[in-house]
């Protein structure tokens, strides 16, 4: 019983912290790449890796952020807001942003979470089981994450 | 460095005050850091992170509860200054004061 409130309290942390586009692309790109970031690389490297909805493709550039404002969401809401949830460290005078480590399980359901999402890029990074071969010279970190996204993923 | 969409103006009495497109111009916490950060002559990105001052989206949604009613405005202070954020007609506007009374705090900038 305790355990589920717990789990609870995860989803809760997890679902706030991921519900915006930016922050699940900030979090994909620190965590898929296990290294430091400034923000206005980070803010490049979320651009590098597709689009984010919404983006009204009609509009030219309206409705997606200038890279110019994506950094300033970065620093003063995304990061500090998914530093918070324990999904990245985000040392806000220095502007620099490290993955997270201390906060396993909260990680796990992150992954879990995102591993449902429509991206298949992603998808490939997180699912350490059949077919990823993509997945890269890391190897896979535990199977305690991975048998816990692939029953999220049913 | 202002994004499009934000008109900033410094008024004779030392307030700066920005408007933002009610079509495509920045949102409520991107308007109120670009404002500040005029006011303030720095970077937006030097400003500490604006989400631990106050919370983004409620301070979003007060602004729009509380445009509603006439344009009533919300204020709080930020970056040692006072902020007052209103909604009308759709345009969001942002006056930011830095007065010596204002600016003069606790820290200050390095």
């Amino acid at each position: 019983m305790s355990s589920a409130a717990t789990l609870d309290r995860i989803d809760d942390r997890v679902f706030d912290a991921l519900s915006e586009p930016p922050r699940r692309s900030a979090f994909r790109v620190v965590a898929d790449r296990d290294e430091l970031f400034t923000v206005p690389r980070l803010a490049r490297a979320i651009r590098a890796a597709g689009p984010e909805p919404p983006g009204g493709e009609g509009g030219s550039d309206r409705g997606r952020l200038s890279l110019l404002q994506l950094r300033v969401a970065l620093h003063h809401v995304h990061l500090p807001k998914l530093d918070d949830a324990g999904l990245v460290s985000y040392d806000r005078s220095e502007r620099v942003v490290a993955p997270a480590y201390d906060d396993t399980a909260v990680l796990e359901r992150a992954r879990a979470v995102l591993s449902t999402d429509d991206d298949p890029r992603s998808d490939a990074a997180w699912t350490d089981g059949g077919g990823a071969a993509s997945a890269g010279d890391e190897p896979p970190p535990g199977d305690g994450r991975s048998r816990s996204a692939r029953r999220t993923g049913e | 460095m202002t994004p499009d969409g934000l008109a900033v103006e410094r008024r004779g009495d030392g307030r700066v005050e920005a408007v933002a497109d009610a079509d495509g111009g920045p949102g409520v916490t991107a308007a109120v850091c670009f404002t500040v950060a005029a006011a303030l002559d720095a970077d937006p990105l030097a400003l500490p992170p604006l989400a631990d001052a106050v919370a983004p989206d409620g301070l979003a949604s007060l602004v729009d509860a509380r445009g509603a009613d006439a344009g009533a405005a919300v204020r709080f202070r930020y970056a040692d200054c006072a902020v007052s954020v209103r909604r009308a007609d759709g345009a969001v506007t942002v006056t930011v004061d830095r007065s010596p009374a204002a600016s003069r705090g606790a820290g200050g900038e390095a």
